[in-house]
């Protein structure tokens, strides 16, 4: 667990006020900037910034919530994206960029792509069953909704740097001062085991950047805790305008759906 | 002697502490007994997320507040006042009726739907536009466009049986100890000054009496940050992106003027 065995997530509200101090701190700016030298990202550059970081952007509904939640902290919601991340069909949020969660009738899943042939792949090289990239689709869910937002591919940034357990240092000091990273941290599977990768690379991370500046980085929560199958299924699934044009989408291109039942 | 009190929590502390009183059937119980023919039937079946608005618009207050209730385990519930008279000295109600609006350039600006004068001291169900049409109508139009659907529901009747509002803010806050949680901004009991009338005299002892009663507040998430940048302020009142659009399209066919900020 962390250093003092407290939830590392923030409320809003403390997010809001301690990231206003931290970004008006300009000598704990320039620290952290040095420390990431050229690694540092121009986007966090002019203004506090609300970060999501994923395989792939699509507008699921709890990126719906983070647009609205990073606003409220007072930054500018930014969207980074890892097209040169592979393809896992046994990792839930991998899963669902091709598995998509659709309600028509009652909770569906459509696959989108051939999970078996495509599994493993470069998420850039994947093609859905009608012949377009899956980058490209989700990006067309984007339109759909509220954003204005411009998803940058940081592939090119991580491979600068090497593996995971080296840039995670790196990715989370933009956190200190100049934005706040939306995202659900659980060091604990649901089984109750650790997770491999928060004991081995988050926790050690987070606790080097607390004893080099004093700080934890700033976290807020993208989704709630101990969630229902029902409220699980919600946060994958998409807000209804997307979700309606996926069913005509879908229904135009023949792909099927598969009626899910939850517990 | 007044006293301010904290009364909002976080998503987080409102989702926990909901599961659990809404897990204690003596506590439910005890709360629908005080309430009697008053309790909302809304809140019998599951937990609801609510928010109390004269008129629903989807501005960009909605979306966070949509999400917000799925987050902390409600189903959204949108309750409106529509008997209430429209008064264009309150910001809230004149919002109505005076738009905000982002340009494609970027720009803020605001577009008058409503002749105010002519709709003062209306009830807000009977205010109409300038084209003719009825406010209320328009607004759900904008919850069209909007794709958001939470369920919304004029409580008008229910409000009336108090008479004076005064009278309604201990029963209303009854339905979020245990039933739900409500999203809204209560800043003057936590400014510590004697905050406004309204707020000394009705909520914080409605509030209290609660407390007093039943040994816990009810649950209020806040709608939209304290201490809000003129920017701000603005952003949550301008709408979505596809909503935004739809009222600058509807404003050029109608030739309103939309003034710049």
């Amino acid at each position: 667990m962390f250093d003092d065995d407290k939830d590392i997530h923030l409320s809003l509200d403390e997010a809001r006020e301690e990231l206003r101090i931290r970004w008006n701190d300009n000598n704990l700016r320039n620290k952290i900037e040095t420390e990431i030298g050229s690694y540092f990202w121009p986007e966090f550059k002019n203004g506090p910034r609300g970060l999501i970081w994923k395989p792939i952007i699509t507008p699921d509904n709890s990126f719906d919530l983070f647009i609205k939640l990073a606003e409220y902290i007072g930054t500018k919601p930014l969207a980074f994206e890892f097209l040169g991340s592979m393809y896992l069909s046994i990792n839930e949020e991998k899963r669902n960029l091709g598995q998509l969660r659709i309600n028509y009738d009652d909770k569906n899943t459509m696959n989108l792509i051939d999970l078996h042939k495509w599994n493993k792949k470069k998420m850039s090289d994947i093609i859905i069953k009608t012949g377009g990239s899956l980058v490209d689709f989700h990006h067309s869910l984007l339109k759909k909704i509220d954003c204005s937002i411009e998803p940058i591919d940081k592939t090119g940034w991580t491979e600068k740097i090497g593996k995971p357990s080296d840039w995670y240092y790196y990715f989370l000091l933009h956190f200190v001062a100049h934005g706040i990273w939306f995202e659900n941290i659980e060091p604990y599977n649901e089984d109750g085991s650790e997770h491999p990768f928060i004991k081995d690379v988050t926790n050690p991370t987070i606790q080097k950047i607390k004893e080099k500046f004093g700080l934890n980085p700033l976290i807020v929560r993208l989704y709630p805790l101990n969630q229902s199958e029902e409220e699980n299924f919600y946060w994958w699934s998409y807000p209804k305008n997307v979700n309606d044009w996926i069913v005509k989408y879908a229904k135009e291109n023949n792909l099927t759906f598969k009626k899910v039942d939850l517990k | 002697m007044y006293e301010p009190i904290k009364i909002h929590i976080s998503h987080d502390e409102a989702r926990a502490e909901l599961k659990k009183r809404w897990n204690n059937a003596e506590l439910k119980s005890a709360i629908e007994k005080e309430l009697g023919e008053n309790f909302m039937p809304q809140f019998a079946e599951r937990p609801r997320g609510v928010s109390f608005r004269q008129v629903i618009t989807p501005d960009n207050g909605l979306p966070l507040f949509f999400q917000g209730a799925k987050y902390v385990g409600t189903d959204p519930l949108v309750l409106e006042f529509h008997d209430d008279m429209f008064v264009s000295f309150n910001e809230d109600k004149k919002g109505m009726g005076r738009l905000r609006v982002t340009l494609e350039d970027g720009a803020k600006a605001t577009v008058d739907i409503m002749d105010f004068h002519a709709n003062e001291k209306k009830k807000l169900g009977e205010c109409v536009l300038k084209t003719g049409e009825n406010m209320i109508d328009f607004h759900y139009k904008l919850m069209e466009v909007s794709g958001y659907d939470p369920e919304i529901f004029d409580n008008s009747k229910w409000l009336e049986r108090f008479g004076r509002a005064t009278a309604y803010y201990y029963p209303f806050f009854l339905h979020f100890v245990a039933h739900g949680v409500l999203f809204e901004n209560v800043e003057s009991y936590e400014e510590g000054d004697s905050g406004s009338p309204m707020i000394r005299d009705v909520t914080t002892p409605a509030i209290q009496k609660i407390e007093g009663k039943f040994g816990i507040r009810p649950l209020v998430v806040r709608m939209y940050p304290q201490d809000q940048t003129e920017e701000e302020d603005f952003f949550w009142w301008d709408h979505p992106k596809n909503v935004n659009e739809y009222i600058i399209e509807y404003a050029k066919k109608n030739d309103f003027i939309i003034k710049p900020c």
